[in-house]
């Protein structure tokens, strides 16, 4: 048989010659929306992201999460809470596998899967759901924080549990008990859920600044003095990581070698791996800001800790699951190749140099055509940090500051808060840089 | 076999391998409402409802039961309902080694909910007691002390809420291991306090739960 001859060998050159034909890939069309929010534009990024979202459907569900970042900070946390739950539900259904899809990304790549979010977001979503709802009513923030745990404990048991993955284990989101600690201190009756809460944001975020003095407190004491209540400062801080093309260069190499060992044994030859194994890889950025400093009515009151460092928790989550996506790589081009193989002795392309070299440069050409998945949530922040002040009842105003080590740095931003005796406050604000993104955010506006 | 054949038949099985491994299909979740008659899901890891549910039945029948007899006084006409108690549930303890997650204010509304019906007896509202708690600023592991006692009960007198008992719910537990597989022991205790007298009354109820790897475990546990 020919070349001329064949439709199955026309129409795999011209579908090859289709897929060459380059796409944006998520990092870059994430790029603009991003710049925008962090300059403060969040009209600009609002409309740029809705744009998106209409364009492209497969990519709607992580669009919506970067939606909810916007909304949240702007002031609109029930549309925030809204957009994340949406998007929750969306993640369950999808974590499913479908034998369809994944047969479709064996033949392209690994963005013909509908993206289920990395379990880094999964998580974090049930932790901005819960910051959400305590900016909004609260009704719903500690059903939240107890999801943030079981949420975490399913995904350590989906790979593989804690014996495969100690560091899942360890490395988890203390938000969660951290939050419900708060709600329940508010309650006065639930002392020993207060305790084993703070016990776990010690073993889980060892680092945490605060840890240990909380779990002393919540062993000893009760909520507040009287007269007076509790103010829960949380900062979102510094630019969160994102995925970015990287290539798999030792991967591409030792499949090289076994292409030649096949090729020197077998009747036809295989495509050469040429075309780089290009995977996505988690990047996260140099983040100044190591505090957010707190005064109240102007006298200096505290700092805020870190409580979950994204960037640390989506590198990790990330690493676990690498593996997988070599795994995924290697296995694409195992078939593809096998597939050129497979036209090649079907069109006996050993004994027609022009079929043979057509057909190779055709698997060459598809195993370039592949595009890494770097779908992600692009709004995260770097670091979720949280500052603990109990105050005397009524109303104050708080002034927020980024600093680094060298002290305060940046514009300050300030808020009216009226605190209740023996009652919960919350703050949220939001510092990707060196000023205040959108509003502060708080439960109780001094009216 | 022809080396080629071979070739050719290892290279396509290996290409087949990761999608045959990969089959699965999506399915959205469903759900239905269980009849009463229906038995309860049992927690494959920790306690739930098939827990909890008897446990709290039994004791709280066990105190009630037996505090109609202690309260009935001696001269007590028959058929004519004695005055109620006023019960100040203070909380449940969870001190078991599981979390028990939203069950616990679930296990408090039962508790609440069986008193309420109790002829002997009548609960204070929870609203009431996390404000008399928030007022005296006390804990309710510190209610045992007389002095902060006396505070707290100053606190609900304010409130229009003087009571007669304080209650207490604990949760424990004891764990029993066989290589992978355990045993769970749980307990559901109520210490009904009278805060004129001091006396207490205490009631438990206790549940055993076997949790197995696989069929192999409960049969060589528990044979069956």
């Amino acid at each position: 048989m020919t070349l001329h001859r064949s439709p199955l060998l026309t129409a795999l050159l011209l579908s090859c010659l289709c897929l060459t034909a380059g796409c944006a890939s998520h990092a870059d069309r994430l790029h603009q929306f991003r710049s925008d929010f962090f300059a403060g534009n969040l009209d600009q990024a609002t409309t740029e992201i809705d744009e998106l979202i209409e364009k492209s459907k497969e990519d709607a569900d992580v669009l919506k999460l970067d939606r909810a970042v916007v909304e949240l900070v702007s002031g609109r946390p029930e549309n925030a809470e809204r957009l994340l739950r949406e998007v929750r539900d969306r993640f369950d259904y999808l974590e499913q596998t479908s034998a369809a899809e994944l047969a479709a990304s064996m033949v392209t790549d690994d963005t013909a899967i509908a993206y289920a979010g990395e379990d880094h977001e999964k998580i974090l979503i049930l932790s901005l759901l819960a910051l959400s709802n305590l900016m909004a009513d609260g009704t719903d923030a500690t059903a939240y924080s107890l999801q943030i745990a079981e949420k975490q404990r399913q995904l350590i048991e989906a790979a593989g549990g804690e014996e495969e993955h100690p560091e899942l284990a360890e490395r988890q989101v203390a938000l969660g008990p951290y939050i419900h600690a708060a709600l329940q201190e508010e309650t006065f009756t639930n002392p020993d859920d207060v305790v084993r809460s703070r016990t776990m944001v010690v073993e889980w975020q060892p680092d945490f600044r605060d840890g240990k003095a909380d779990l002393e407190r919540a062993k000893y004491e009760a909520h507040s003095k009287p007269g007076h209540g509790v103010v829960y400062v949380f900062t979102l801080v510094g630019r969160g990581p994102t995925k970015e093309e990287s290539l798999e260069v030792p991967t591409q190499a030792a499949l090289l070698i076994a292409d030649q060992i096949i090729s020197h044994n077998a009747s036809q030859s295989l495509p050469p791996t040429v075309a780089p194994i290009r995977v996505p890889k988690v990047v996260t950025r140099e983040n100044r800001i190591q505090e957010v400093s707190v005064r109240v009515d102007d006298a200096a009151a505290g700092s805020t800790a870190t409580i979950v460092d994204v960037g640390e928790l989506a590198r990790v989550h990330y690493e676990a699951k690498y593996p997988a996506v070599i795994g995924r790589a290697v296995a694409r081009r195992v078939l593809k190749k096998s597939a050129v193989y497979t036209v090649k002795e079907h069109v006996n392309a050993d004994a027609s140099p022009v079929a043979d070299v057509a057909l190779t440069l055709a698997g060459i050409a598809w195993e370039a055509t592949e595009t890494p998945d770097t779908r992600c949530w692009g709004l995260l922040p770097d670091e979720i940090q949280v500052l603990r002040l109990e105050l005397p009842a009524g109303p104050h105003k708080l002034t927020l500051q980024p600093a680094d080590a060298r002290g305060p740095f940046g514009q300050p931003a300030s808020v009216g808060v009226n605190v209740r005796d023996g009652h919960n406050t919350y703050v949220l604000a939001n510092f990707p840089d060196n000023r205040l993104v959108g509003q502060i955010l708080t439960s109780e506006e001094v009216e | 076999m022809d080396r080629r054949v071979f070739l050719r038949d290892t290279v396509l099985l290996l290409s087949a391998a990761p999608l045959a491994t990969l089959a699965g299909c999506r399915g959205h979740q469903k759900a239905h409402v269980l009849s009463k008659t229906d038995e309860d899901m049992v927690g494959s890891h920790t306690a739930g409802a098939e827990t909890w549910k008897p446990l709290i039945d039994e004791s709280v029948g066990k105190i009630l039961g037996r505090q109609m007899e202690i309260i009935l006084p001696a001269g007590h006409v028959e058929g004519a309902l004695p005055v109620k108690k006023r019960i100040c549930f203070v909380g449940v303890e969870n001190k078991s080694s599981e979390e028990i997650g939203d069950f616990k204010e679930q296990i408090y509304q039962q508790i609440d909910t069986i008193i309420s019906q109790s002829d002997a007896f009548a609960p204070i509202s929870r609203r009431y007691v996390e404000a008399g708690l928030r007022q005296s600023r006390i804990r309710p592991d510190e209610l045992f002390v007389p002095a902060n006692q006396r505070m707290f009960a100053a606190a609900m007198e304010q409130l229009q809420q003087p009571f007669d008992y304080l209650l207490f719910a604990t949760i424990t537990s004891g764990t029993t291991r066989s290589n992978k597989d355990y045993q769970r022991d749980y307990m559901l205790t109520l210490e009904l306090v009278n805060i004129q007298t001091g006396d207490f009354d205490k009631e438990s109820a206790n549940l055993r739960k076997g949790y197995h790897k696989s069929a192999v475990g409960k049969l060589k546990h528990y044979g069956t």
